[in-house]
């Protein structure tokens, strides 16, 4: 690997970093500026969320109901213009400081040659997160 | 063995492993995976050591008619490599029932051989579509 490319990934999973911050922070905004106007959102296997304004809708709409969310990052690497990040995401639906959803989750972004994010697309059992309190995820 | 060859050599033995269940041979994969494997179905309780994960995959092995694992993304870092797939299963030789979008997480240890097995998927979608049991009787 070249220094180029590993400064590519570098950058990349920084970018990946700071979007996943973004939900920690319940910050839509600062999750969506990581992001491309025609960005994609798939939570496998439902169907995609497209374009900006869509996802920022549906973000926004997780966000409405958590009280706090706090996502551990098991593992978190690329190659060229992917990341994988293997996750446990927790969610405090109720505020009573407690985790009801532990939610075990690894998501693949796709990021363009300048650095947002294009493509994330999430693989986790979504009986996991309906039956722990998890909001409806489709427009 | 530097960094890059170790990832090399990791991603080696999981692409084996997926290669075994394309073949459906079950010792094939089990010679991939160590004493130690932990094998994970997220959010189902692991499955620990050779002889009950063997049961598994030899279960759901029996089971199939076909399986193809294809590989949308596969790459390493440290010990860890990650997969991203879409797994066809035929349960009934009528063609694939089942295409299930998954990322398996894969630990490699020293001797470079799988340690940990992390699997994302819909459990709905593997069930409602002709999955067999993931847990052991």
């Amino acid at each position: 690997m070249t220094d180029n490319s590993d400064a590519k990934v570098a950058r990349n999973e920084a970018t990946v970093r700071a979007f996943l911050k973004g939900w920690d922070d319940l910050d839509v905004d600062a999750c969506m500026a990581q992001c491309t106007d025609n960005m994609c959102y798939l939570n496998q296997p439902l169907e995609a969320i497209r374009g900006k304004a869509d996802v920022r809708k549906m973000i926004a709409s997780i966000f409405e109901p958590a009280k706090r969310a706090e996502f551990d990052l098991i593992h978190v690497f690329g190659k060229g213009n992917r990341v994988v990040t293997e996750r446990c995401d927790k969610w405090d639906w109720d505020g009573s400081n407690t985790w009801q959803l532990k939610l075990h989750v690894c998501g693949m972004f796709e990021l363009t040659e300048d650095g947002k994010i294009l493509e994330w697309r999430e693989y986790y059992d979504n009986n996991n997160w309906t039956d722990d309190g998890g909001p409806s995820l489709e427009l | 063995m530097s960094d890059s060859e170790t990832i090399k050599r990791n991603v080696a033995i999981v692409r084996e492993f997926i290669d075994a269940w394309g073949a459906v041979d079950p010792d094939a994969a089990m010679a991939c995976l160590s004493d130690d494997i932990v094998y994970i179905n997220q959010p189902l309780e692991p499955v620990v050591g050779q002889h009950d994960v063997r049961q598994i995959v030899a279960g759901i092995m029996a089971l199939s008619k076909a399986v193809n694992w294809e590989l949308r993304n596969c790459f390493g870092h440290g010990n860890t490599v990650t997969t991203e797939r879409l797994d066809c299963w035929d349960f009934d030789g009528n063609g694939w029932g089942l295409k299930l979008p998954c990322i398996g997480m894969f630990d490699v240890n020293d001797a470079g051989l799988i340690c940990g097995w992390r699997d994302y998927f819909d459990n709905k979608m593997w069930f409602d579509n002709g999955g067999p049991t993931l847990h052991l009787d």
